[in-house]
């Protein structure tokens, strides 16, 4: 019986592996053609030069997009990796197109327009941090709520993401502080400071995870520093909206219909924050999987341990 | 030093401090992955997904 059954099983994965690699083809295959039809409707849909020129600009973006699903539908384990790749790749590129090329736009929105190019860095930064807080914040309330393992290693990835993105959006800002207000900092202002507020939150949190024994207690602790720092958050996304003091006010998605951008400005700027967003949920996975491959490391070490003093 | 020379630096040390992060990152999931790999054929375990803490609150 069992000589019947084994191969019968087999057989069974098998199908099920053909049908997981149907199903991915097809995403690619869909994708495939969803790029084609990007790079040909434009021509059929605008009929003004300048409205096709607007929308071949941002087809960098969509390349961008369309790699970044294939990788995470047919990644398999490694998917956190390929966005790794991925969105480093796409974040150099974005830095150096932003250095040598959209400079030479003319614009009226920066007092120091060599300055510019930090715009392209600061502002992917500033929103790949947001999002580490944001997983920072999901992963504190599912540990506190749940006490789920996924929810602490999504502590973990969201607390060290956060800290190196917060520490690239102040540096930058800095640079650009120095070189705009000509100075580098300014104490009066609400948003610069309490986004160096959840900056040092991240820091605390990775450096007295470092300090403390892991355990619940420790973990609970941290999860509500995570939990109530959240709310800089909102606080920091509405500050030059209430208290505009040096910090200028958004220049998209400005609530008014229009912002102050160029369109390559825009494509840019777009092509740039999709390639950071890659790269940080890259970091994210790969720091989860990390975090759960040291779990499996102390659980071994705590086995040898018993089985050694037994 | 000109701006656009410390400019330029600024983003060279941002390409590379990135890049040192993401790579810090692969390395050590490839590096923690073999041993972990090794030491659970060794050990002839294979349930990977626990988290330690939770197992000893339990």
């Amino acid at each position: 019986m069992n000589m019947v059954q084994i191969p019968h099983a087999q057989g069974d994965d098998m199908g099920e592996e053909t049908g997981k690699a149907r199903l991915r083809s097809g995403y690619v295959g869909g994708i495939l053609v969803l790029l084609v039809a990007s790079l040909w409707l434009p021509t059929v849909a605008f009929d003004s030069h300048e409205a096709q020129r607007s929308f071949y600009l941002f087809l960098p973006s969509m390349g961008m997009a369309a790699i970044a699903l294939c990788v995470l539908f047919v990644g398999g384990i490694h998917k956190g990796r390929m966005c790794l790749a991925l969105g480093y790749i796409g974040a150099s590129a974005a830095l150096g197109l932003a250095f040598l090329w959209v400079p030479s736009v003319p614009n009226d929105a920066f007092e120091s327009p060599e300055a510019q190019r930090l715009f392209y860095w600061h502002v992917p930064s500033a929103w790949m941090a947001m999002i580490a807080f944001g997983v920072l914040f999901v992963g504190s309330a599912l540990w506190f709520v749940r006490r789920s393992a996924l929810g602490w290693r999504l502590h973990v990835a969201g607390s060290e993401a956060g800290l190196a993105t917060g520490l690239m959006a102040v540096w930058s800002g800095c640079l650009w502080g120095a070189a705009e207000w000509g100075v580098p900092w300014d104490w009066t202002d609400v948003r610069l400071n309490s986004f160096a507020l959840l900056t040092l939150l991240a820091l605390v949190l990775v450096l007295g995870r470092r300090a403390q024994p892991d355990g619940v207690e420790s973990r609970d602790t941290f999860a509500t520093a995570g939990l109530f720092g959240f709310v800089l958050v909102p606080l920091t996304y509405i500050a030059t909206r209430i208290w505009q003091i040096r910090h200028p006010g958004p220049v998209i998605a400005s609530g008014d219909g229009g912002g102050s951008l160029a369109p390559e400005m825009g494509a840019l700027l777009g092509f740039a924050a999709l390639s950071f967003t890659v790269l940080i949920v890259g970091h994210l996975m790969e720091s989860v999987h990390l975090t759960s491959l040291e779990q499996r490391l102390d659980r071994l070490q705590g086995n040898l341990d018993v089985e050694a003093t037994e | 030093m000109n701006g656009m020379t410390a400019l330029a630096l600024g983003y060279l040390g941002m390409l590379t401090a990135l890049g040192v992060w993401t790579w810090t990152v692969m390395s050590r999931a490839r590096d923690i992955e073999r041993r972990l790999a090794s030491t659970e054929a060794a050990l002839g375990l294979n349930d990977g997904n626990v988290d330690p803490v939770l197992e000893d609150e339990r």
